[in-house]
């Protein structure tokens, strides 16, 4: 419990100092000025979109090699936390757009492709939700994950390969490409808050299904035993 | 702000449903000592 708030405490801070860094300690970018600041948070919470679906990729081929629960728990836990980062992006994503395009949204491959990647893991959570058996669950959904998957590198080259409304790769785009050394710094703390704030979610929503996955185990041990007692009992009313 | 909300939202449905869970838990073992 002591830890917990601790750690709590730790990511409040981070949180209150990530804000500050992003609107008061990040220089003034020369032409979109003050609403270029929600890049800091809008490129970490991709990074942490990415860092959910690929752990959910992870996950999906080792419950297909091992068969392990606990593969197919943290599947499903990084893809709903992926869903949460994924929708920040798309919130921030149009909240940036608007006075800098003049548009919310466009049907460009970028956001095309990202449109797609955030249905294709609510799918995969539906499928989960329609499939009664957990074992037949566990390995569909883990060779849906996988397909889901091969949509994320497409979003990362999208705007690489196609000519798009959204901007040229910021970091790892070419010679013409990075960011004034201040900016990377507020950028990383940013990007480290929003990946320290994931990490204990993530480890939260494990233990849900855990739990969930006891529930169910108890639920058939009960079961069970009312079943023996049943079939207990009967020869005894049947001699009487 | 919108970025926090989203995870403080999320956060408290996943606490909400561990709270849940951990009654379910508790309900189910009790039953299970009683039989």
């Amino acid at each position: 419990m002591k830890s917990r708030i601790v750690g709590s405490a730790f990511a409040a801070a981070l949180i209150i100092f990530a804000g500050y860094a992003a609107l008061y300690i990040a220089p003034e970018e020369a032409t979109m000025h003050e609403v270029q600041r929600i890049f800091y948070f809008h490129v970490s919470a991709w990074v942490a979109t990415f860092t959910a679906f690929t752990i959910v990729f992870i996950s999906n081929i080792a419950y297909l090699t091992t068969r392990g629960q606990r593969w197919d728990s943290l599947g499903v836990s990084a893809a709903e936390v992926g869903i949460a980062c994924c929708s920040i992006g798309l919130i921030t994503g149009p909240l940036w757009a608007k006075p800098v395009w003049g548009i919310w949204w466009t049907w460009d491959a970028r956001l095309t492709t990202t449109f797609i990647m955030w249905l294709m893991y609510i799918s995969y959570l539906m499928l989960r939700s329609l499939l009664e058996d957990p074992r037949h669950r566990a390995s569909l959904s883990a060779v849906f994950g996988i397909f889901a998957f091969l949509d994320v590198p497409l979003v990362y080259m999208s705007n690489r390969l196609w000519r798009t409304q959204h901007p040229q790769p910021v970091f790892f785009g070419g010679p013409n490409s990075g960011i004034d050394p201040t900016m990377l710094k507020v950028f990383l703390l940013c990007m480290a808050a929003v990946l320290i704030v994931m990490i204990p979610v993530l480890v939260d929503r494990y233990r849900v299904e855990c739990m969930r996955n006891e529930v169910e185990e108890l639920r058939q041990e009960i079961e069970l035993h009312s079943l023996d007692a049943q079939s207990q009992s009967r020869p005894v009313k049947e001699a009487l | 702000m919108c970025v926090w909300a989203v995870f403080f939202l999320y956060e408290t449905t996943v606490a909400r449903r561990i709270s849940k869970l951990r009654d379910e838990l508790n309900r189910l073992k009790q039953q299970l000592r009683e039989s």
